[in-house]
């Protein structure tokens, strides 16, 4: 059995042979998964850390200065109860005093020192990891952002990363200085009297036991509760959202008996995860309480006897409480390298995955353009084996108009991404002035291609600087224009801020019309030789859609357009109109010539009318 | 001192468990400050004495008194978290029924999603007010008093010397968390922008990309990533300083204990286990005094969350239902608006005398531009929100004279936005009747044009789709939305522009299909396209909040203005294909087979 798990997990795709190709596969679903201990993964993270070799060194010197002055802090009250004050020796008691002042000033040099030392590195492996990711992430092309999931990404860039920053502050940094305390106090334990130190170590394996076996399970325990948690306000969240929905449908009682349903199951779990918590302390301090009372009782006698002295006893006492932080930290850190490791699973497969659109090796930069686009025979899949267009040819001069029409799934969005580069082409030819896409660099084409989205996305920032994305260096004149050019100018000025207002998430509402024509006043400021445009469904009002018809005539006026029409008027003023169906261009001429031939076209565009009559 | 009071009282509804927690909370704190002075009892009248039955007895008290600290400790934890779970469930109960309640007017001027996130925390962070904040503040006085009491009588002097170490580490810790805590509000802001920064290059590829701005992208995120690493380390720097600081303090204070209480302890005033239940005790005072600006803290944000949160609960509902409302008998579906005028906004009147009288089972759509007041005319017949003069009435009632829940039961609306929830596509079909089967759910469905879609499902109708209908499309969503309207079977129903996203050669077939669900009801329907709504018995042209025309297609053509306007800009040239299509003989009866 383990020798089958082995050989498939060998062909996983992130194994060596698979490398090479880009993965297909979405990113890995699953976010619970606790991670093996894997060497190769953790080799690669302290890839990370070379950079910060010295650091790290004076961190562990740090840590080991700390550890030092704090084991002997409770050593020097021994020192001061068994000589100077059990002998009266005042000058002795004066010269103990001021070691311990000195212990407490290293103390504080070393926590501070330590403390500043782990922030620091935390956050520059925190920096370079998430940067490093992001660059990664801008480099990948479009199928792997059609593949997956935004939130799934962001979490990976968030808080992923976050958690491999904290395997080695916290794992790899603060482990050590637990271990160097640790070994310190059982050091200074056996070094005062070992008999009395062995006898104690006695509570260590309960200890032990109790803090990994409480915190394993609490750990379980708080995952289900905050699931719950996370299922409660979700089902909240979309309440309130569609609370209209819900007056509207009169709901409110079931609802009101779902949400309660959800909330009692969340308080059932708390409360469990609750219980073990409030658990773990008490035994703990019943543990401590049986490791006094060895001491007391154990070394009470000796002392009695004469061969232990009290401040060995009180050193112990105090000993024996510092016990339990380092395993306790060490017990939850635990738990937090597994998913760190998982985490960092993810992430290195994220950091694997290569872009499916790269430059070739020689590739120039697309010169200036006039325009003519062709396209010879080009079959294109996205899944390898199902083609969505097959061979397709098509010739577009310069400041044509050309209109593509067809039903869901005919294949018009493909030829957009097929245009742009965003997907590479299986046999064919894509060329623009006689230059073949795939041989200049990504840049330099996707420059002079102005892409208008049928739902325009919007920057969080200022109606301005969404309107230069366009071209960065453009002028606030030249924006203006655009904006005036495209309609727009006059609403922006009715704004209380103007074209510093904020749009996007967080700022001011635009409507579908308005954001459309943001995104025709941006593509304008591009100033594009081609211009690819879906046309949105959605209808807006008349009068918007008037404004709209007029800046887009503008838009397209001496480029070549590729518009996916939805409007009778663009097709009408369309050079070609293109009928696509099952990734075939069926039909191909002007409105007019597709009227009079009474093929699909005229099917597609007359059948409910004249269903209506 | 209102709001105290009140998450007090939210607290100890659940008394016993309040109770429970405060009698275990003074027996662990009593008990867990004994054993330091058992260590007395044992230096000095055991070991000093020599007297080992005694060092027995004592030992075997500290165990006793131990165990018995640990039982009490955990009834403490576990009746706190109990008594500040059933509150929080009690809250939550209260404020999710109380929003469900709220009419639109309320959550229009609210942000949905901020709101949500900031009531779920608040509720998590008064939920313990009653118990765990409270107790944590008197715990800590409780120590002090009992540990100060102990300490002077251990020693006057030593206490007197070494307790000024005390206020200098609250003032210090004071400090800092006056420093520490405005940090963390701007690192959690830098964060929130740097997650916004790069939800947008991934939202956005498709941007970034067409226009080759992966450079730009990297730029903007790398400077909000390294702004975040600024304020991180300002922060870092505080508790490097701060926290090895009141470390520091701590020692100081033992150091005073060691030098004096060794003189005293050398001079005879003092006996060993005096001093050495001193040092014990001494440190037992270190904790709370670090705690306690975080404890106060903690009160001052529940005081806030508690506010904003008894806020939300004390909103009165805009719509409410009168004293004295009758429940509304089922009606035969006759709507009449009299004279009304309505404005969201005091002094910006959206509807402005507004007269509409639509009879049973007949169909009135209405046009106009956007903000013209359309979807407004349709909230006031379902009452979600109040007419400011005249009035609604349905077969003759006034809306605000029958219940919410009565009137609502009778009228069926497809909101312009198509919101589905994360469930299953029959449970989203459902909604208004959880209780309609499954043939029912079909036939809406087909109706709707969605059945279609639905089957091509791999589950089909139990299909789950995510959040707000993540997964369909937006004319997928629109459809399905209108299954749900359409299965609720009432008397009136209201179709808010409800196929904008639809394609036009569906949503001729949706109309087409609806007749047999809409015979037996009042409609109104908002639409854009002037197709679906040609056929209407009575379309009202609206304009900036007044009906400045009504009649039937016909006749409205027959006037020049915004009717005639608009069908010139979309109808014309799909007639005259119409034309084209009658000329080439693809007439109705055979346009079905052509189209296969």
């Amino acid at each position: 059995m383990s020798e089958r798990g082995r050989q498939a997990s060998g062909a996983s795709p992130t194994s060596a042979g698979d490398a090479k190709k880009p993965s297909t596969k979405p990113l890995d679903e699953a976010e619970e998964i606790g991670g093996e201990f894997d060497l190769k993964i953790l080799a690669r993270l302290l890839g990370y850390t070379a950079g910060f070799r010295l650091q790290i060194a004076g961190a562990v010197v740090v840590t080991f200065i700390y550890t030092v002055a704090s084991v002997l802090r409770p050593y020097l009250l021994k020192l001061a109860i068994d000589g100077p004050i059990a002998t009266g020796d005042l000058r002795g008691l004066d010269i103990i005093a001021v070691l311990y002042l000195l212990a407490g000033l290293t103390l504080f040099g070393a926590i501070g020192g330590r403390q500043w030392i782990i922030s620091w590195l935390g956050q520059q492996l925190l920096f370079s990891l998430r940067q490093g990711l992001f660059q990664h992430l801008q480099r990948l092309s479009l199928g792997f952002y059609d593949r997956n999931r935004a939130g799934r990404i962001i979490t990976r860039v968030t808080s992923d990363v976050r958690d491999i920053s904290r395997l080695v502050t916290d794992g790899i940094v603060n482990t050590s200085s637990d271990l160097f305390v640790l070994v310190g106090i059982l050091f200074m334990m056996l070094y005062m009297n070992w008999r009395l130190a062995l006898l104690t170590f006695i509570i260590l394996p309960a200890l032990l036991a109790v803090v990994f076996f409480f915190k394993g399970k609490s750990r379980n325990a708080w995952r289900i509760a905050r699931e719950d948690r996370s299922v409660m306000n979700g089902y909240f969240a979309e309440s309130i959202l569609g609370v209209r929905v819900t007056q509207a449908y009169t709901r409110q009682a079931e609802n009101l008996r779902r949400f309660t349903g959800l909330s009692e199951s969340y308080v059932r779990t708390t409360l469990k995860a609750n219980g073990l918590s409030a658990a773990f302390s008490p035994t703990v301090s019943i543990i401590n309480a049986i490791a006094i009372v060895i001491i007391i009782w154990f070394g009470g006698v000796a002392a009695v006897q004469g061969t232990v002295s009290l401040g060995v006893l009180v050193a112990f006492l105090i000993f024996v409480q510092r016990f339990f932080q380092p395993l306790q930290s060490m017990s939850s850190r635990f738990n937090q390298m597994q998913s760190a490791m998982a985490a960092s699973e993810r992430v290195f497969a994220l950091l694997d995955q290569k872009p499916d659109i790269l430059n070739v090796p020689d590739a120039r930069a697309l010169p200036s353009v006039r325009g003519h686009v062709r396209f010879e025979d080009v079959v294109f899949e996205y899944v390898p084996d199902t083609p969505v267009l097959h061979g397709v040819s098509l010739d577009a001069q310069p400041g044509d108009l050309i209109a593509i029409v067809g039903h869901t799934g005919a294949g018009k969005t493909s030829i957009i991404n097929v245009l742009c580069r965003f997907y590479d082409i299986r046999s064919g030819k894509v060329t623009i002035d006689g230059h073949d896409i795939g041989g200049v660099t990504i840049r330099s084409l996707r420059e002079q291609i102005g892409l208008v989205l049928q739902e325009p996305f919007l920057f969080s920032g200022t109606v301005k600087e969404n309107i230069r994305y366009g071209r960065l260096d453009a002028s606030d004149e030249e924006i203006e224009e655009a904006a005036k050019a495209v309609r727009l100018h006059d609403f922006i000025e009715s704004q209380p801020f103007r074209y510093e207002t904020l749009v996007g998430e967080r700022g001011t509402h635009l409507s579908i019309g308005q954001r459309q024509l943001l995104s025709f006043a941006r593509a304008l400021l591009a100033d594009p030789r081609i211009l690819v445009l879906d046309e949105a469904t959605s209808s807006v009002d008349t009068e918007t859609e008037q404004q709209i018809q007029e800046a887009l005539a503008l838009l397209m006026r001496g480029r070549t357009s590729f518009v996916i029409a939805h409007r009778l008027s663009t097709i009408q003023n369309a050079d070609q109109v293109l009928v696509m169906d099952r990734g075939e261009i069926v039909e191909q001429g002007t409105h007019e010539e597709l009227l009079r031939r009474r093929g699909s076209y005229f099917q597609l565009y007359t059948m409910q009318f004249a269903d209506q009559e | 001192m209102d709001i105290l009071r009140r998450l007090l009282a939210a607290s100890f509804r659940h008394r016993g468990f309040a109770v429970l927690a405060y009698a275990s909370w003074i027996i662990s704190t009593g008990l867990s400050l004994v054993a330091p002075a058992l260590f007395k009892e044992v230096i000095d009248n055991g070991l000093e004495q020599k007297d080992l039955r005694h060092i027995g007895i004592v030992s075997s008290l500290i165990l006793v008194v131990a165990l018995l600290a640990a039982l009490f400790m955990f009834g403490k934890a576990f009746f706190t978290a109990a008594t500040s779970q059933k509150t929080g469930y009690d809250l939550r109960s209260q404020l999710y029924d109380h929003l469900q309640h709220l009419s639109f007017g309320f959550h229009d001027k609210i942000q949905a999603g901020e709101m949500i996130s900031v009531a779920l925390s608040d509720i998590e962070l008064v939920q313990g007010f009653g118990t765990q904040a409270i107790i944590n503040i008197l715990d800590t006085f409780l120590r002090y008093a009992i540990v100060l009491g102990v300490m002077f009588w251990l020693s006057g002097e030593l206490a007197v010397w070494s307790l000024p170490i005390i206020p200098i580490l609250g003032a210090v810790s004071w400090i800092y968390h006056k420093k520490v805590r405005p940090e963390y509000g701007w690192i959690r802001q830098q964060r929130e922008r740097m997650v916004i920064a790069l939800e947008e290059a991934i939202n956005g590829a498709r941007v970034v990309k067409a226009f080759a701005r992966e450079s730009h992208e990297k730029d903007k995120f790398e400077r909000e990533g390294r702004e975040l690493v600024r304020l991180m380390m300002r922060a870092a720097n505080l508790n490097a300083t701060f926290g090895p600081m009141m470390n520091m303090l701590g020692a100081a204070g033992i150091v005073i204990v060691l030098w004096l209480g060794g003189r005293l302890v050398i001079g005879g005033d003092l006996s060993y286990g005096a001093l050495v239940t001193f040092v014990f005790y001494f440190q037992m005072l270190m904790a709370p005094t670090q705690q306690l600006p975080a404890i106060m803290d903690s009160i001052a944000t529940s005081i806030t969350s508690g506010e904003r949160l008894f806020g939300v609960l004390d909103t009165r509902s805009p719509v409410r239902d009168l004293t004295g409302a009758h429940e509304l008998p089922v009606v035969r579906g006759q709507v009449a608006l009299q004279d009304v005028t309505f404005a969201y906004e005091r002094g910006h009147a959206v509807l402005k005398d507004v007269n509409v009288a639509a009879e049973p089972g007949k169909m009135v759509a209405i046009v106009g531009p956007t903000g013209s007041g359309k979807s407004t005319l349709l909230y006031l017949i379902a009452r979600f929100y109040d007419v400011q003069e005249g009035s609604v009435k349905v077969d003759g009632h006034d809306v605000r004279d029958a219940t919410q829940h009565s009137l609502r039961e009778q009228v069926g609306v497809a909101l312009q936005e198509p919101l589905l929830f994360a469930d299953t596509m029959a449970n989203n079909i459902a909604y208004g009747r959880p209780d309609a089967g499954m043939d029912e759910i079909i036939a809406a469905a087909k109706a709707a044009q969605a059945h279609d879609f639905i089957t091509e499902f791999p589950d089909g109708y139990q299909h789950r789709i995510g959040e707000r209908g993540a997964g369909l499309s937006g004319g997928q969503r629109q459809r399905t939305a209108l299954a749900r309207t359409l299965l609720l079977r009432r008397p009136i129903l209201m179709l808010d522009d409800a196929t904008a996203s639809v394609d036009t050669e569906t949503e001729y077939r949706i109309y087409q299909g609806l007749q047999s669900f809409l015979q037996d009801c009042t409609t109104f329907v908002v639409a854009q396209r002037i197709s679906t709504i040609k056929d209407a018995d009575l379309i009202l042209v609206m304009e900036d909040g007044r009906i400045v025309d009504r009649g039937t297609h016909e006749e409205l053509l027959t006037r020049v203005g915004f009717y005639a306007r608009i069908y010139d800009i979309q109808l014309k040239d799909q007639e005259r294909m119409a034309a084209l299509a009658r000329e080439a003989g693809l007439g109705a009866s055979n346009g079905g087979a052509a189209h296969e």
